[in-house]
């Protein structure tokens, strides 16, 4: 695995707001579109980037897909025992 | 890596009137869900009703820990080919009140191997800020390393919630992680 690079931080919250292309990506570092495709690929073998197809045109993305199943597990959960807790706190109130 | 949501609430109440809440099949049925539970250690027993998008099901359950009035768990499983959950309810008497720490850990699903290739290709170490890699609603994903309450140099996934809710008297704070 190559040394970190804070630039691949860059590049993730880049990513994490919008799709891009190679180019548009590496038209916002002072370094290489070589560099770049390099810091995309270790991020897409990592699993945060993901790609899609347009054309002739590979745009990239942010998008952690096995961590959003997470996500929405947390989610259901944190809802469901939170909505329960307001109404334990109810029963308690109502009972002597 | 296991999923684990932790909630944190205090009750203006006595804790063993909150362990009677929460070991009382009658009481359970009116704040949780039906349920044939009884307080005693091995019990099967099983909770029925919706937990999420209005589909009603069977929760299957075992008590695996109980030590009155301080602290119950059961397994709870919604599906049999899974490894269940674990529910773990702790009290603790305050003043003037009980804190409840109610915690669920989920399927171990989340690979570390992954979350560690993922710290390592973004340089996360325990002296970096977490860094955000999903938000859904109010609430965001983050990766971190060594914070204080996971003292370690394994990466561990946190869910943080935009805002809190306070109740009445009781304040609620979920902090998930994996």
């Amino acid at each position: 695995m190559a040394i970190a690079d804070p630039t691949r931080r860059s590049i993730l919250d880049l990513l994490g707001s919008d799709e891009m292309s190679v180019t548009t990506l590496a038209s916002r570092f002072p370094t290489t579109l070589s560099a770049i495709s390099q810091h995309i690929r270790v991020l897409r073998e990592v699993g945060l980037v993901t790609v899609r197809q347009h054309g002739r045109e590979r745009f990239y993305r942010m998008e952690p897909l096995p961590l959003r199943a997470v996500m929405e597990w947390v989610g259901q959960y944190e809802t469901f025992w939170n909505d329960k807790l307001d109404a334990l706190g109810t029963h308690l109130e109502e009972t002597p | 890596m296991k999923q684990r949501i932790e909630l944190d609430v205090t009750y203006p109440h006595p804790p063993e009137k909150v362990w009677k809440a929460i070991t009382d099949r009658a009481s359970l049925a009116k704040w949780l869900l039906p349920n044939d539970f009884e307080p005693r250690l091995g019990h099967r027993f099983r909770f029925r009703g919706n937990i999420y998008r209005g589909k009603r099901r069977t929760i299957r359950c075992e008590v695996v820990e109980l030590e009155a009035p301080r602290r119950l768990a059961y397994t709870w499983r919604t599906d049999s080919a899974c490894a269940p959950d674990v529910v773990t309810w702790t009290l603790e008497p305050v003043e003037n009140g009980t804190r409840l720490r109610l915690e669920h850990v989920g399927p171990g699903d989340v690979s570390e191997i992954g979350l560690r290739f993922m710290a390592s290709a973004l340089g996360l170490s325990a002296h970096r800020d977490p860094i955000t890699l999903l938000r859904l609603g109010d609430r965001s994903l983050h990766l971190v390393v060594g914070q204080v309450s996971y003292p370690s140099d394994n990466p561990a996934l946190c869910i943080a919630r935009g805002r809190t809710r306070s109740r009445r008297t009781a304040r609620m704070k979920g902090i998930a992680h994996v």
